[in-house]
C-alpha cells in the first residue's frame, strides 16, 4: 500500500473544515486505496450524499472510487445560481 | 383586473377590460401575446409601431413566496425579435396591488420628449421629465422619492436608454428605493427611451386589489410551496448566504467559466472574484450578505456590498456580472468589478452585453486584456453619451463590429452569459434556441449538467441535452408567466410535492381547474408564438445557432468542442 498526493479544494461553507487562512486547499498525502467516501469522512464531512464531488473537473457520483496521484479534488456543498 | 394603454403620440390614457383569452395569462405569457397579436414583426423596434408591454406575473402580489418579478416585452432593438426580460424589485406587487394586469405603451412622440407616467389608485397621468435629461438611475430614483414620497416603487432608464442604445435597460427599485434590478437583456431601455418615458412612478398607498377565488386554499397551497423552496439546499441555504457569485469557483472547477473571451474554461484569479471572497468582503466591510430583492422573497440571494471605506457601493451584484467584468476581461479585482456593476445600474446597460462589449474591446486592441482602470474608464464613457461610449452601450454584437473582430460570442446579436457552450452543453443548446437571443435563464440546463438538481446529464456529452433544454425552456415559460423568481426551480426539479402546489394556487386563485400538463403545454403555447414571431421578423433557423468557433476550437481543460449538430438542435423546440 502506497501513498499518492492529492490537492484538496473545498468550497463555500465546508471551507469551515480547514484553517481560514488555506482558503479551503490542502495539500494532502493519502492511502492509494482510500475511496472518495473515506476520504470526506476523513475531512469530516458529514451530509455526503448532497455534495457535489469532482475530480479533475470531472463530476464523480461513485464514491466507492479511489483517487490518483496529483488529483485535483474538489468538493462543494448544495449551491445554485443562475 | 385592468389592462391600462398609453398612447405616447396622442397622450390618451385608456383602461380596458382583459379579453376573455387572456384571463389565464401573466408575465411574459401576456407580454408575448401582445406583442404577438398586436405589433407587426417588421416593425422598427424604436418606431411608433412598436410597443412595449409591462406585465405582473400571475401570482403578483399575493402570498406565493418570491413571486415578484416583473415582465416586460417588446420587439427587441437589440435580436430583432420578440423579447421578454424580467426583474425583481417592487414594481410587479405595486402594480399588481392597483389592480393592474398590464400596462401596455404604443406609439411615439413626434420630438425628442421626456416625459414621466404616474401610476396611483387615482389614476394614471403622463408629466413632464425634462428636468430627468440625462440622469442616472440613482439621480432619478432620489429626485423622484423628494418629489413623490419616500415609498414609491421607479422604474426608470439611464442615460442608455435615452440614447437609445441596444443593450439599455430598465431598472427596477429595491426595498430600499436603489435601482438595482433590471430588465437587462434586449434592449428594452432603448424602447422606453424611444417612448419618450424616463420613468414610471408606481405608488399604491394602501390600495390592495388583489383579490383570491379561494384564499384559503390558496394560502395553503403556498405554504406547502414555500416549505419546499426552503426545504432545497440551494435555495434554503445556499443562494441567501452566498449569491449567485458562489458559481464562479463551481463552474471554475468544472472547466466553463468563460476567460479571456471563451478562450479558457478556467480562470487563474478565479478565487479573487469568487462567491467565497465576496462574502468576507461584505462581511469585513459590514455590508449584507443576505438581502431580499422584494418583499416576499424567500431565497434573499441579493446583497449589499460596501466599498472599502465601508460606504454603499453596489447591491444584486450577481454571477453573470462578476464573470462579465471579471474572467471574461481577465479582470481580478472584485471592487473594480463592483464599480462597472454600479456603472451598468446607473447608466442603464444590461451587465452581461456591456461586460462582453467591454472584452471585446480588449479583443480588438482598444483596451489591455485585464486592465481593469482602462476598463473603469471605459464605461464612464457611456453615461457621457461620447461615440465610444455608444459603441459599448450597444452591446456585445455592435462593438465586436466596431472593432472589425469575428470573435463575438453572440445569438441572434444577444451576448453569451457565463457558462461556456462546449463544457456546459445544455446550456449551449439552451443559448442556441431560446428565441431570446443567447439567455442563461431561458433554459438553465447548468441545474442538471453541474449542479445536480433535477438528475444529472454529463457536461461534456452531447447526450440528453436537447431534451434537457427543451424540458427547462417550457418550464421557464411558465414560471416566468406566473412572475415566479426562477430558482424556485431548484425545488420544484427535487421536490415532486412542489409543483402540484402551483397548479394548486393558479387554480385558487383563478377559479380554474389545471392540471400540471395543461400548465406545462401554456409553457410550450408562448415559446410556439415567440417562435413565430421571430419566423415573421426574419429570424430563422439559421439563427439557432452558436458561432463557428465554439465548434472549432476546444476548451481546456477538458478540451472540448460544441458538437451538438444543427440538426439536433432544430429539435429542440419542435412540439
Amino acid at each position: 500500500m502506497g501513498n499518492i498526493n492529492i490537492e484538496l479544494r473545498l468550497f463555500a461553507y465546508l471551507r469551515e473544515l480547514l484553517p481560514f487562512e488555506s482558503r479551503g486547499l490542502k495539500k494532502m498525502k493519502i492511502k492509494n486505496n482510500l475511496t472518495i467516501d473515506r476520504l470526506m469522512d476523513e475531512i469530516g464531512i458529514v451530509e455526503k450524499e448532497i455534495m457535489i464531488v469532482m475530480i479533475n473537473g470531472l463530476r464523480k457520483l461513485d464514491y466507492s472510487k479511489t483517487m490518483n496521484e496529483g488529483d485535483r479534488v474538489a468538493i462543494f456543498p448544495p449551491v445554485g445560481g443562475g | 383586473m385592468k389592462i391600462c394603454r398609453i398612447d405616447m403620440g396622442t397622450k390618451v390614457i385608456s383602461f380596458e377590460e382583459v379579453k376573455p383569452e387572456y384571463v389565464g395569462l401573466g408575465g411574459r405569457g401576456f407580454t408575448s401575446r401582445v406583442i404577438s397579436d398586436e405589433v407587426d414583426a417588421i416593425a422598427h423596434p424604436l418606431g411608433k409601431n412598436n410597443k412595449l408591454v409591462i406585465a405582473p406575473g400571475l401570482f403578483a402580489g399575493t402570498v406565493a413566496p418570491s413571486s415578484g418579478r416583473l415582465s416586460v416585452g417588446t420587439k427587441s432593438p437589440l435580436t430583432g425579435g420578440i423579447k421578454e426580460s424580467n426583474a425583481g424589485g417592487t414594481a410587479a406587487q405595486s402594480l399588481a396591488k392597483l389592480g393592474y394586469k398590464a400596462i401596455i405603451i404604443e406609439n411615439k412622440p413626434k420630438d425628442h420628449e421626456l416625459n414621466l407616467i404616474k401610476i396611483t389608485s387615482e389614476g394614471v397621468t403622463i408629466e413632464d421629465a425634462s428636468y430627468l435629461k440625462m440622469k442616472g438611475n440613482y439621480d432619478v430614483g432620489n429626485i423622484l422619492r423628494e418629489k413623490y414620497g419616500e415609498k414609491i416603487t421607479v422604474m426608470s432608464v439611464g442615460q442608455a436608454g435615452e440614447m437609445r442604445l441596444t443593450a439599455a435597460s430598465i431598472a427596477v427599485t429595491d426595498p430600499e428605493g436603489r435601482p438595482t434590478r433590471h430588465c437587462g437583456r434586449g434592449g428594452t431601455g432603448a424602447v422606453l427611451g424611444s417612448k419618450g418615458i424616463k420613468a414610471i412612478v408606481i405608488d399604491p398607498g394602501k390600495v390592495n386589489k388583489v383579490e383570491y377565488f379561494d384564499g384559503d386554499k390558496f394560502r395553503a397551497a403556498a405554504r406547502i410551496f414555500s416549505k419546499a423552496v426552503l426545504g432545497h439546499p440551494v435555495s434554503g441555504q445556499g443562494l441567501p448566504a452566498y449569491g449567485t457569485a458562489v458559481l464562479v469557483n463551481i463552474l471554475n472547477e468544472a472547466g466553463g467559466l468563460p476567460t479571456d473571451n471563451f478562450r479558457d474554461g478556467r480562470f487563474e484569479f478565479a478565487e479573487n472574484i469568487s462567491g467565497e471572497t465576496m462574502f468576507e468582503t461584505i462581511q469585513n466591510r459590514k455590508g449584507k450578505t443576505t438581502h431580499s430583492c422584494h418583499p416576499g422573497c424567500i431565497m434573499r440571494c441579493s446583497q449589499i456590498y460596501n466599498d472599502n471605506k465601508g460606504d454603499y457601493l453596489t447591491g444584486g451584484f450577481e454571477y453573470e456580472t462578476i464573470w462579465a467584468f471579471g474572467s471574461h476581461c481577465h479582470i481580478k479585482d472584485l471592487d473594480s468589478i463592483a464599480k462597472m456593476d454600479k456603472m451598468c445600474d446607473d447608466f442603464g446597460v444590461d451587465t452581461i452585453d456591456t461586460g462582453v462589449a467591454v472584452g471585446l474591446a480588449m479583443e480588438g486592441g482598444y483596451l489591455k486584456l485585464g486592465d481593469d482602470k482602462g476598463a473603469i474608464e471605459l464605461m464612464k464613457e457611456i453615461g457621457k453619451g461620447s461615440p465610444i461610449g455608444r459603441i459599448i452601450g450597444n452591446g456585445a454584437a455592435f462593438t465586436g463590429q466596431a472593432f472589425g473582430t469575428e470573435r463575438v460570442p453572440v445569438v441572434k446579436r444577444q451576448a453569451l452569459p457565463a457558462y461556456d457552450p462546449r463544457s456546459v452543453k445544455g446550456q449551449g443548446v439552451t443559448y442556441a434556441t431560446t428565441p431570446m437571443g443567447a439567455d442563461h435563464t431561458a433554459g438553465y440546463a447548468v441545474t442538471s449538467n453541474i449542479l445536480g438538481i433535477g438528475g444529472v446529464v454529463d457536461p461534456l456529452k452531447k447526450e440528453g441535452q436537447v431534451e434537457l433544454s427543451r424540458n427547462l425552456q417550457i418550464a421557464t415559460a411558465v414560471l416566468d408567466s406566473l412572475g415566479f423568481c426562477i430558482f424556485v426551480a431548484f425545488a420544484i426539479l427535487d421536490d415532486t410535492t412542489a409543483f402540484p402546489e402551483v397548479a394548486n394556487m393558479i387554480n385558487s386563485k383563478y377559479n380554474t381547474n389545471f392540471d400540471i400538463n395543461e400548465i406545462l403545454a401554456s409553457g410550450q403555447e408562448v415559446l410556439r408564438l415567440e417562435k413565430a414571431f421571430n419566423e415573421r421578423a426574419g429570424i430563422t433557423k439559421t439563427q439557432d445557432r452558436l458561432p463557428e468557433f465554439f465548434k472549432e476550437e476546444p476548451v481546456g481543460p477538458h478540451n472540448v468542442t460544441f458538437d451538438i449538430t444543427d440538426e439536433e438542435l432544430d429539435k429542440t423546440l419542435e412540439f
